[in-house]
């Protein structure tokens, strides 16, 4: 079933001529006697496993399959026995059959290589493996070789990728090369150490194609010569001829345990130009089902996130998409270098991504650090000239500081004199004022002196006029209380006359009403006579009048009767009231006299009273005139004793001004002293300050100096701490950028960090032959397989370093022109008679740097040619 | 001895792009003697003025683009080709010269030129002056008539047998004219024969994979078998596949490597798809060709297909992966 699920391709083998072809040897002469440093082994049979794994380390024999020691292999296998053990002869790369010849020229050492190993291993079962699509062979493969089954690999061509992938399946299975059981036997055998391997050198260009046992260390331009180059090659191959290494240095490269074929090509790949047509026909032919065509798009357009999902990572490197590409694109080549590039991609897009951001970021860093280094370069000429202008600024500043305090205490001293002047001027004044005061304070005194003397004077004349005044007021008071005596008496007099007048009206009024009482009875009787007249004539007329009856004279008569009894009783009336007419005459005449009689006592007393008021007022008066007299001679008095006071008050002022004056005479003294000390002070001040001044303008001097240096030394210290800022930017960008070309370059590229070297010209770039040829160190085209390297520890001649230059590899890119360190090349360019030497560093490179798919690649290497385009 | 470094693999497949193009050029060739054959030197004339066009305008593009012509770049010719055997003989020069035109500077130079163009030119151009001159493009001289190569083109024109199904009639014609291409038809499409062994020769010189035009006329044949036109089973089978440019469609320009996707799989579905569209265009849509708008519209699903097989492989990747893993784990010891 291996091989019907795989794709794959056919091809061409061109194993014949070689094939049959008889096995040759070129060996270097100092390597035929060689043995190891043991005694020979007796008996091959009775040897123990850790026996059989010791001999293979002392002889340094290494599996040319995948190059590492064949002793590491078996001492895997002694905790874990696998089942089966396979000899690997599986040539499936065309023109390749180094491993199948050797076999098929000697079965006898194979077949005992293998029993031995078999039994170092401890497999349980033990087979020769070879290729089945075998076409063109002149020659037989037996089923068995010495008791050991030969299996038949079908399948197209990665047969060997697809057997391992088979008998991993299988079982546990381990594969070892047939040269390197070839070798174990030997060594058991011949006690000779591993000096040789078996290359196939083939190719249009060979004119003898042979399989060939070359001694390590030889040239490829040897194992060229040895079989005859027919024309001038245009490609020599080191390797398979599907996933070999094209050299351009044959002088140079050197025949490793692990190399497998020399070829030689005629033709050179020619760039057709073509565009990849999408023809899908290596999506067709990968083995391990992945789509080259979409990863080689992702590539060209830089998607490496695709990546993952396209699984580049699972790309073996057989290279049959590029072999059978018909746009000539080297697929295989691109597609494994991008996933080795973006192998940390593998597992995490997101570390990929944050990797490649910060190299971009430390570019970015550096760019700018550079950047700044240069401003800093700019700034620091500039801060230097503006450090030169402020120190002379400083120090004019400083001097027109000392000119300008000089200048001040010249004014402050100028201004002293003239405050003196000005104090002594106003001591003057003040004591001139003092006099005027002095003068100004007598005439005052005098001046008040005769206005207290016009006082008293006043006060005499006012106190004078004052009692000459109460004098005229006694007098008019006492003719006043005369005069109202007087007419009291006269109106008393009057009062006496109004009485009698009164009597005499009340006797007359008397009188008049007797006579009216008199006259009326009078004229009652009177009309009482008439009434009876009148009644007797009526009575006398009715009586003649005899007409009438008695009765009517009777009436008549009653009638007159009654009517002189009526005028009876009238008279007797009118006499009545005549008589009380008479009393009430007499009595009110009686009551006027009895008033007349009160009205003159009244009269007589209210005289008598405006005499004694009369009496009271006049010695009212007199008693006032008297105080006024007295008043008047208490104010002379108080006048008298006022001008005196003022007198004294006169001599007093006088004495007190005459005082003042004194005294401001003595402060005119005082002040003329005192603006004399202050002038003296000032002068001293000025002394100070004229020093004082010269003493700030050396210490601003000395300053400047100081603050010049500093800042001097500021800019140079910004300057170098730019450039240790863009020289550490620069080591993190070379960091980040290592860190993001991932491990496989750091390997390689290990050998320049390594102390002691001489450090290459930073900023050179890739290392150019010129730039090499001076330092002992080897530029090796293409070969980065150290066991490859070499050609001695003597260095590379300066034309064998030129031919690598950029101008003779146009096409080749510069990074795969690499530098090894002396002691890289030292350690790997051994010479080949230790022949240990190239096994044990060929462990270690091993051992550095463990890669999954060394495993079934045949001539492994970190490097491979890199493409064309 | 001047070496060369150059990547591996140090040893080629001979073929190339210009081995790929060159046969079906070869094939398409011989299509072009047979309409000779059939329709005289005008038919040579009209292959010419595509070709030259094609491929004039193609140098011309690449100029413009600002790369260099490639000589050995045949994908114009190809084009050409293809447009020029689609139209009927005797089509006026300048139709099929604007059709070249269509597909080479609209169709193929702005996506970015030979190989990242994401419609067929041949297609595009042919539904270019399908759209442009239907009646130009739709009608075709009966064979072994005498066309004049210059001048008014004076023969009588008939349809072709995919107009009779269309309008819902059954064509006349039998199976022996239909094989050998003796009716009315694109000058290169209707010798069925022909183009089988075509399709026969590019499937075993592996230019063509079975994958894609074998899914695509199964399809098609599947569609007719259940929704038949004309008559029953085999025979609007019959009909349907030998009509038109179905079987020349599936045969060179579905097959164009550049447009279809890139695994068997996707290629399959692709197929299937085109050839689904393809039959519903001759069902419902307004003319009786039907390859070409199909061939577009799948190509316009191309990548979404490719996208999603794509992601199906990757976990069919993963699960052998995890098989192998689980099968070896107990062993924990490295094989090799």
């Amino acid at each position: 079933m291996a091989g019907f699920f795989y794709k794959g391709i056919l091809l061409q083998q061109h194993k014949e001529p070689a094939l049959s072809r008889d096995l040759r040897e070129f060996v270097n002469a100092d390597t035929i006697g060689v043995t190891m440093d043991r005694p020979p082994v007796g008996d091959a049979d009775s040897l123990t496993p850790a026996e059989i794994a010791s001999l293979a380390r002392d002889a340094h024999i290494v599996d040319e399959r995948d190059g590492q020691p064949l002793a590491d292999k078996l001492a895997a296998c002694q905790q874990t026995p696998p089942r089966l053990l396979i000899a690997d002869a599986v040539d499936d790369e065309p023109y390749l059959s180094s491993q199948l010849g050797p076999l098929l020229k000697n079965p006898a050492h194979s077949a005992l290589g293998l029993r031995l190993a078999q039994r170092a291993a401890g497999a349980a079962e033990a087979q020769f493996a070879v290729y089945k699509n075998l076409t063109d062979l002149d020659i037989r493969i037996p089923r068995k070789i010495e008791g050991f089954s030969v299996r038949r690999i079908r399948g197209r061509y990665p047969a060997e990728y697809q057997a391992s992938q088979a008998f991993e399946a299988d079982d546990d299975v381990l594969l070892i090369g047939v040269g390197a059981l070839i070798q174990l036997a030997r060594a058991v055998l011949f006690n000779r150490p591993q000096t040789t391997t078996f290359v196939t050198v083939a190719g249009d260009c060979i004119g003898n194609p042979t399989n060939l046992e070359v001694s390590l260390g030889m040239t490829v331009a040897q194992v060229l010569e040895r079989c005859g180059l027919i024309e001038d090659p245009a490609r020599v191959v080191v390797g398979g001829s599907m996933t070999g290494i094209s050299v351009i240095d044959t002088e140079n490269t050197l025949v490793t345990p692990s190399t497998r074929a020399v070829l030689a090509f005629r033709q050179d790949f020619k760039s057709l130009g073509f565009g990849c047509i999408g023809c899908s026909r290596c999506v067709h032919v990968c083995p391990k089902g992945l789509n080259p065509f979409f990863i080689y798009r992702a590539v060209q357009e830089k998607r490496y996130a695709a990546f993952r999902t396209l699984d580049a990572q699972m790309c073996i490197g057989c290279g049959t998409c590029s072999y059978m590409c018909p746009a000539k694109l080297d697929l295989s080549e691109t597609v494994q270098k991008a996933a080795r590039s973006f192998k940390p991609m593998a597992g995490s897009i997101r570390t990929n991504a944050a990797l490649l951001a910060k190299k971009d970021a430390a570019d970015y860093e550096s760019y700018l650090a550079d950047y700044a280094l240069h401003r800093a370069q700019i700034d620091h000429r500039r801060a230097l000239a503006a450090a030169r202008r402020a120190d002379e600024k400083r120090r004019g500043e400083a001097a027109a500081a000392h000119a300008a305090a000089d200048r001040e205490a010249d004014r402050a001293l100028a201004q002293a004199l003239a405050d003196h002047r000005a104090a002594d001027a106003q001591a003057d004044r003040a004591l001139a004022q003092a006099l005027e005061a002095n003068q100004a304070a007598q005439r005052a005194a005098d001046e008040a002196l005769a206005q207290a003397l016009r006082r008293k004077q006043e006060a005499g004349q006012a106190a004078d006029g004052a009692f000459a005044q109460a004098e005229r007021q006694r007098q008019a008071a006492e003719q006043a209380a005369d005069k109202s005596v007087s007419d009291a008496a006269a109106a008393a007099e009057a009062a006496d006359r109004a009485a009698e007048r009164a009597d005499a009206a009340a006797l007359k009024r008397m009188q008049a009403e007797e006579k009216a009482a008199d006259k009326a009875f009078s004229d009652a009787l009177k009309a009482q006579q008439s009434a009876e007249k009148d009644a007797a004539k009526a009575l006398a007329k009715a009586e003649r009048n005899s007409a009438l009856s008695d009765d009517d004279r009777q009436a008549f008569k009653r009638t007159l009767d009654e009517l002189q009894a009526g005028a009876e009783r009238v008279r007797a009336e009118a006499q009545a009231a005549c008589g009380e007419a008479k009393a009430a005459a007499k009595v009110s005449y009686e009551s006027e006299l009895e008033k007349g009689v009160r009205s003159r006592a009244a009269a007589k007393e209210a005289a008598a009273a405006a005499r004694q008021a009369a009496e009271a007022a006049k010695l009212a008066a007199r008693e006032t005139c008297e105080a006024a007299r007295r008043t008047c001679e208490a104010d002379k008095a108080a006048a008298l004793t006022a001008y005196e006071s003022a007198q004294e008050a006169c001599e007093a002022d006088k004495a007190a001004a005459l005082k003042v004056y004194e005294a401001a005479q003595e402060a005119d003294a005082q002040a003329r002293a005192r603006a004399l000390e202050v002038y003296e002070a000032a002068q001293r001040e000025y002394e100070r300050a004229r020093q004082s001044a010269k003493d700030a303008y050396e210490a601003r001097l000395e300053e400047a100096r100081q603050t010049d240096e500093r800042a001097r030394a500021d800019i140079e210290a910004a300057l170098d701490r730019a450039k240790e800022n863009a020289r550490a930017a620069a080591d993190a960008a070379r960091q980040a950028q290592a860190a993001f070309e991932g491990r496989p370059v750091t390997v390689v590229l290990g050998g320049n960090d390594i102390p002691g070297e001489p450090a290459p010209e930073p900023g050179a770039g890739p290392i150019t032959a010129e730039a090499v040829s001076g330092a002992p160190v080897a530029a090796e085209a293409v070969i980065a397989e150290p066991a490859v390297a070499g050609g001695g520890s003597a260095g590379i001649p300066e034309e064998a370093a030129r031919t690598v230059s950029p101008t003779d590899a146009p096409g080749a890119p510069l990074e795969e022109v690499e530098l090894l360190p002396p002691e890289a090349v030292a350690e790997e360019s051994a010479p080949a008679k230790e022949a240990g030497e190239p096994a044990a560093a060929l462990a270690a490179a091993g051992a550095q740097k463990p890669d999954p798919m060394r495993g079934w690649r045949k001539n492994d290497s970190t490097e491979k040619g890199g493409d064309d385009r | 001895m001047k070496l060369n470094r150059r990547a591996a693999p140090h040893i080629r497949f001979p073929e190339s792009n210009r081995t790929l193009m060159s046969d079906m050029i070869i094939l398409l060739l011989v299509l072009c003697v047979l309409a000779f054959l059939y329709y005289g030197g005008r038919a040579l004339i009209v292959c010419a003025v595509s070709v030259v066009t094609a491929v004039v305008c193609d140098a011309l593009c690449t100029l413009i683009r600002g790369r260099r012509p490639n000589p050995r770049d045949l994908s114009p010719v190809v084009t050409g080709l293809i447009i020029a055997l689609t139209m009927p003989a005797t089509i006026p020069y300048y139709v099929v010269a604007s059709a070249a035109v269509f597909a080479i500077a609209i169709v193929k130079h702005p996506f970015g030129g030979t190989g990242q163009n994401l419609f067929n030119p041949g297609a595009a151009g042919f539904s270019f002056a399908a759209i442009c001159w239907p009646g130009l493009v739709f009608m075709y001289p009966m064979p072994f008539d005498r066309i004049p190569a210059f001048g008014e083109v004076t023969a009588q024109l008939y349809q072709n047998p995919a107009f009779v199904l269309k309008v819902g009639g059954v064509p006349t014609n039998n199976l022996t004219e239909l094989l050998f291409g003796n009716y009315p038809g694109p000058m290169g499409a209707t010798n069925i024969l022909v183009i089988l062994a075509c399709l026969v020769y590019l499937i075993f010189r592996r230019t063509v994979r079975w994958q894609l035009p074998l899914p695509f006329l199964a399809a098609c044949a599947a569609v007719t078998l259940l929704f038949p036109r004309a008559g029953t089973g085999l025979q609007a089978v019959f009909y349907e596949l030998m009509s038109g440019t179905l079987l020349f469609g599936a045969v060179f320009v579905l097959t164009d490597p550049v447009t279809s996707p890139k695994r068997d799989s996707s290629m399959a579905v692709y197929g299937v798809f085109a050839g689904v569209v393809a039959m519903l265009f001759r069902y419902f849509g307004g003319y009786e060709e039907s390859m070409p708008f199909a061939v577009l519209i799948a190509n316009a699903f191309v990548p979404l297909i490719d996208r999603y097989n794509e992601s199906l492989h990757r976990a069919i990747r993963r699960k052998h992966l995890e098989a192998r893993k689980a099968k070896t784990r107990p062993q924990a010891r490295t094989l090799v």
